[in-house]
């Protein structure tokens, strides 16, 4: 789809600031809120391994063999995609852009507009599609699959709600790959390697608001593994971003004894029961809890979501493409230590 | 019971960056009952029991409005 721009004809003077869209910041690359696995091309392994250590009687004997120690590996192979446009420059002549244009009819390139517009509303537009994929996609083979597992109450069923969030959630066409939540429902990581139910924690909500966010967060840190909550490293509640709101206006409520959230003043940092609550693009009534070291982004190199490259069509055409190659996918260790709260 | 969206329905139930479900989407029985629970309005049952109906027999206009005479009474009781 080519670059639409409508411009005006510059006489005069142009206000300095190019007025974007408000976007929100890819938090999940910029803060670092999952772990990041890069230089994978194709087919890394990600091994697991759990044991019991079984204390029995000594025996001078032939003892008995008791515990078990196990591994599995879980191959992971980024899906490849790419973002791509066509533009004319030369339409770019008239507008605010030629005035850092260089003397000469060759020089059609602005600054100005690789600057702000390339390089930056579109690289960021760039990167919250991928933030987006790399929380709610999925394939079609693992849509199909869990809609036809039958929904059962006990965690080792999957939800009605699960269900009904994974059929919700969107594909993107040609790239077979799942994103976290769909990852937690439904992978392959396990010890048999088969394709299955995911490990996770489930806990059904419904719809939040400010009345009973505090009751569905108490749900959420309730299910939390003991072990995670008194380990070094402490999880992290990924929140759709609209809670940020629901919180506010909760802890507003006046006839509340004591907040429901622990803030700062500029309410940057949210805490609930001493969990931090960090807010990414995951659908409503979409709660997850868990180690940062648990949700891996798995990519060739990070800053490829940065990368964008302006080159001429062809080397006997004035008109031009942006392009961004990038490789995706994402991956769940420790699936039972992981809640997956969905309404 | 068969559920189904209505046709001109349109549920999201998980916000924007989701799918909405239409009378089109492909979508399993219990993902119907749970969506049911939320939004009882925009699901249709297409096994409801039906009230019987109770077909409406028109009068015969010979026998409407025709004056009963003693001898066809008479006539009748033989």
């Amino acid at each position: 789809m080519p670059i639409a721009y409508n411009s005006v004809d510059i006489r005069g003077v142009a206000a300095e600031p190019i007025i974007e869209e408000i976007l929100f910041e890819n938090d999940t690359i910029a803060k670092s809120l999952v772990t990041f696995e890069e230089d994978i091309k194709a087919e890394t392994i990600f091994t697991e391994a759990l044991a019991t250590a079984t204390l029995q009687a000594y025996t001078a004997g032939i003892p008995t063999a008791a515990g078990s120690l196990v591994a599995w590996d879980a191959v992971v192979t980024p899906a490849k995609g790419q973002f791509y446009q066509e533009f004319d420059p030369n339409s770019l002549r008239f507008s605010r852009f030629k005035r850092d244009m260089k003397p000469g009819a060759w020089e059609i390139m602005s600054t100005e507009f690789e600057k702000l517009l390339i390089g930056g509303l579109y690289a960021k537009v760039i990167s919250l599609a991928c933030e987006d994929r790399f929380w709610n996609n999925v394939s079609v083979g693992t849509k199909a699959a869990v809609a036809a597992l039958v929904a059962g109450a006990p965690n080792g069923s999957v939800g009605a709600e699960e269900k009904t969030l994974v059929a919700a959630l969107t594909t993107t066409a040609s790239m077979a790959f799942d994103g976290i939540i769909a990852k937690m429902i439904y992978n392959a990581s396990n010890a048999g390697q088969v394709a299955g139910l995911g490990a996770r924690i489930k806990v059904t909500g419904v719809a939040i608001a400010a009345a009973n966010v505090k009751a569905e967060y108490d749900k959420i840190y309730a299910a939390i593994p003991a072990v995670v909550l008194n380990g070094a490293e402490q999880p992290i509640i990924y929140a759709p971003k609209s809670h940020k709101q629901i919180i506010v206006a909760a802890n507003n409520v006046p006839s509340n004894f004591a907040k429901p959230f622990d803030t700062d003043a500029s309410l940057q940092n949210i805490y609930f029961n001493g969990i931090k609550v960090e807010f990414v693009p995951i659908p409503e009534k979409v709660v997850i809890c868990a180690l940062k070291s648990h949700l891996i982004w798995c990519t060739d190199l990070k800053s490829d979501f940065n990368k964008m490259e302006i080159e001429k069509i062809a080397l006997n055409r004035e008109d031009m493409f942006i392009k961004n190659n990038l490789t995706i996918t994402s991956h769940v260790v420790n699936q039972r230590f992981n809640v997956l709260y969905v309404g | 019971m068969k559920l189904k969206i209505k046709e001109g329905s349109s549920i999201q139930p998980y916000g924007g960056n989701t799918m909405a479900f239409t009378s089109e989407s492909d979508l399993t029985q219990d993902v119907l009952e749970h969506l049911k629970e939320s939004y009882p309005d925009d699901i249709e049952d297409l096994e409801a029991e039906q009230l019987p109906i109770i077909p409406i027999v028109p009068v015969e206009p010979e026998l409407e409005n025709k004056e009963v005479k003693t001898e066809d009474v008479k006539k009748l009781n033989k």
